[in-house]
């Protein structure tokens, strides 16, 4: 059922077995995994079916670290959330990721892949996939008539992303919402603090208000965080009645650990010098096994491993004119050194490469409520601060990632790479941004003064409170956190399935 | 003589030995051996030939020879000699047959540059050490 909460009388209350606020790709596939399983499930989400600014305006923060995206652009506030703009590039994390590393501190998941790879497998027709096979890049290419890069396999090796249309959850699953005779999803309602008993160990319930709207309650046995890597911890934070450092948070570890990919779009160009290449495996989309793919180049594990960096991925943009058509004259079998002149980037055939690194896991990184009196929401409740932090570490990763990348397409006489951050390793090249992949700022341990939630993603200390989505992720490898993230949640599903029973 | 058996190799001796010929031997030795075996200003001339747009090679190598101090005022005949070096040739050893084998060499030398991380960073540029050398060949001075 789809309810606009503006029409709930004020004091309503709302009673449920399991009270999941949002409703993005996590809120939504949560909750119709308990379709038809007896269970109330109260699905609140903070906007309408549409965009609206003012909703929007909710998500304004300060960022008080390196400059990155103003918070209200990042995530979008309404049924579907995020998924309503993003970009549908879809990979598993490998079995590498959820290791702990020890040239990473604070580095490793207390789960293993294995535990998420079943839910992966689920998760992929949720988002539109195809068969679930992410390590036949090869023979897929091979069906497909196209070729994969020789690759020194000790530097680079290709591997294959999946593509989602991408799915739109808020309308993908409208109708089975709809349709849903226990799944219940509350528009237009922002919960703005969880009230627990007096050891803030239970949580009673969820404070509700609407926009111009009713305030109202909602009261469940399990409630469910999945409102992203920054509300996830502004709501633990707001719920300061009973703990005052917010719920969950006697390490002081709420907001903390917020990380995000590190991007260069782009980090080299490379200047052809051979006319007969194809890149097509990665420079396009390619239909096999009911699903859209391509091809990616990522570093192996034994490199990150010998060389201490952290997990990186390229993706090819082709942008010459032509790239695959003979270039008058410029082809060399020296590999075209002197189409390379220094002081000019002009080349009518070259090829973009963009970069994805895994960020460090830094405590000193954090979202936290605001402490000024003007930083207040629509509700008069702090907004938050973000503190984007990279680190001198992280940037000489990323100058190592890209020579590495630079020697190869070198090596493999394909061309050469022009990148600013081969001039000026100390400095980040303009390029640089986030990726708007807030994690972190939950994150999951065994132990709770290492992570705020523990392996079945429970809060530590609190009995009946869980948080999903990419804020519980300890490490993010280099991958895009949907496909992980939605995973996860079926996984919590299963485990509330349980606990029920 | 004396000057043809100090600059003519073994190899091409040998050669020369399955001639049948006199006439074809003494052609052999003028054409192959030292009266005759390409100097480094000639092997200098076949390396720059390997390069397709030698306008923007100069250039790369007038950037390179600015940048690195030890390769700066270098003349043609000295780059081409370390070149021949990086490619384990002796200079002294070379015959015509072999000039044609210089663009495989170098087009191989180029790519374990890349292997073995010996590369030039110009400007925003990678390149090979062995191509940048290459390069300054265009530029430098006979």
């Amino acid at each position: 059922m789809l309810i606009d909460a503006k029409e709930l009388t004020n004091g309503h209350i709302v009673e449920a077995d399991i009270c999941i606020v949002g409703a993005g790709a996590v809120g939504i596939a949560m909750a119709l995994e308990f379709d038809g399983a007896g269970m109330d499930i109260a699905v609140m989400e903070s906007g309408g079916l549409e965009y609206d600014p003012v909703t929007q305006s909710l998500y304004e923060g300060e960022n008080v670290g390196r400059p990155t995206y103003p918070l209200e652009t990042n995530r979008l506030r309404y049924f579907g959330g995020t998924t309503n703009h993003w970009a549908g590039h879809c990979r598993p994390f490998d079995a590498f990721d959820f290791s702990e590393r020890e040239w990473i501190p604070h580095s490793g998941w207390p789960i293993t892949i294995d535990e998420l790879e079943p839910y992966l497998a689920r998760t992929q027709p949720i988002m539109e996939l195809g068969e679930y096979d992410y390590d036949s890049l090869n023979e897929y290419a091979r069906q497909l008539g196209l070729k994969t890069l020789p690759l020194d396999g000790k530097r680079l090796i290709s591997v294959m992303k999946h593509q989602s249309p991408p799915t739109r959850f808020g309308t993908a699953y409208r109708d089975a919402v709809k349709r849903s005779g226990n799944v219940s999803v509350y528009l237009h309602s922002n919960v703005l603090e969880l009230h627990s008993d007096e050891t803030a160990s239970h949580v009673d319930s969820a404070e509700v208000a609407c926009i111009d709207g009713p305030r109202y309650r909602v009261k469940a046995k399990q409630f469910v965080l999945a409102t992203g890597g920054m509300e996830n911890p502004r709501l633990m934070l707001l719920s300061n009645s009973t703990a005052p450092d917010g719920l969950g948070n006697d390490h002081g570890l709420v907001g903390r650990f917020y990380t995000d990919h590190l991007l260069i779009r782009p980090a080299m160009d490379i200047s052809l010098s051979r006319t007969d290449l194809d890149f097509r495996l990665y420079t396009g989309l390619h239909e096999i096994n009911g699903g859209l793919v391509f091809g990616i180049m990522t570093p192996p594990a034994d490199l990150t491993r010998r060389e201490k960096l952290t997990r990186f991925r390229f993706h090819l943009y082709n942008l010459g004119p032509g790239y695959q058509k003979p270039v008058g004259g410029v082809f060399s079998d020296l590999d075209g050194a002197p189409e390379v002149a220094p002081i000019s980037r002009e080349s009518g055939a070259h090829i973009q490469v963009h970069m994805a690194m895994e960020p460090m896991p830094n405590p000193d990184a954090f979202v936290r409520l605001s402490t000024d009196e003007d930083e207040r929401d629509l509700f008069g409740q702090p907004r938050l601060e973000v503190n984007w932090v990279v680190t001198e570490r992280e940037l000489a990763n990323a100058h190592r990632a890209i020579e590495i990348g630079a020697l190869e397409f070198g090596r493999m006489g394909i061309g050469r790479a022009y990148a600013p951050i081969l001039e000026k390793p100390d400095e980040w090249p303009d390029a640089f941004t986030s990726g708007k992949h807030h994690c972190g700022t939950t994150r999951m341990a065994d132990n709770p003064r290492k992570g705020v939630v523990d392996r079945n993603c429970k809060v530590f200390g609190v009995d009946n409170l869980y948080v999903t989505g990419s804020s519980v992720f300890p490490n993010i490898g280099h991958t895009n956190p949907t496909l992980n993230l939605v995973a996860l949640s079926l996984r919590l599903a299963d485990h509330l399935k349980e606990k029920s029973a | 003589m004396s000057q043809v058996d100090a600059r003519c190799s073994r190899r091409d001796v040998l050669k020369l030995a399955t001639c049948s010929s006199l006439v074809t031997v003494v052609s052999g030795l003028s054409a192959g051996c030292g009266l005759v075996g390409p100097d480094l200003e000639e092997v200098a001339q076949r390396m720059i030939e390997t390069l397709n747009h030698r306008d923007r090679a100069r250039e790369i190598g007038e950037a390179y020879m600015a940048q690195a101090s030890d390769i700066r005022g270098q003349t043609r005949e000295q780059l081409a000699g370390k070149l021949l070096d990086i490619l384990g040739l002796d200079a002294g050893e070379m015959s015509h047959d072999m000039l044609e084998s210089l663009e495989d060499r170098l087009g191989n030398r180029v790519r374990r540059d890349f292997l073995e991380e010996d590369v030039v960073v110009l400007g925003r540029w990678m390149l090979s050490r062995t191509e940048t050398l290459l390069c300054a060949l265009v530029a430098a001075k006979t």
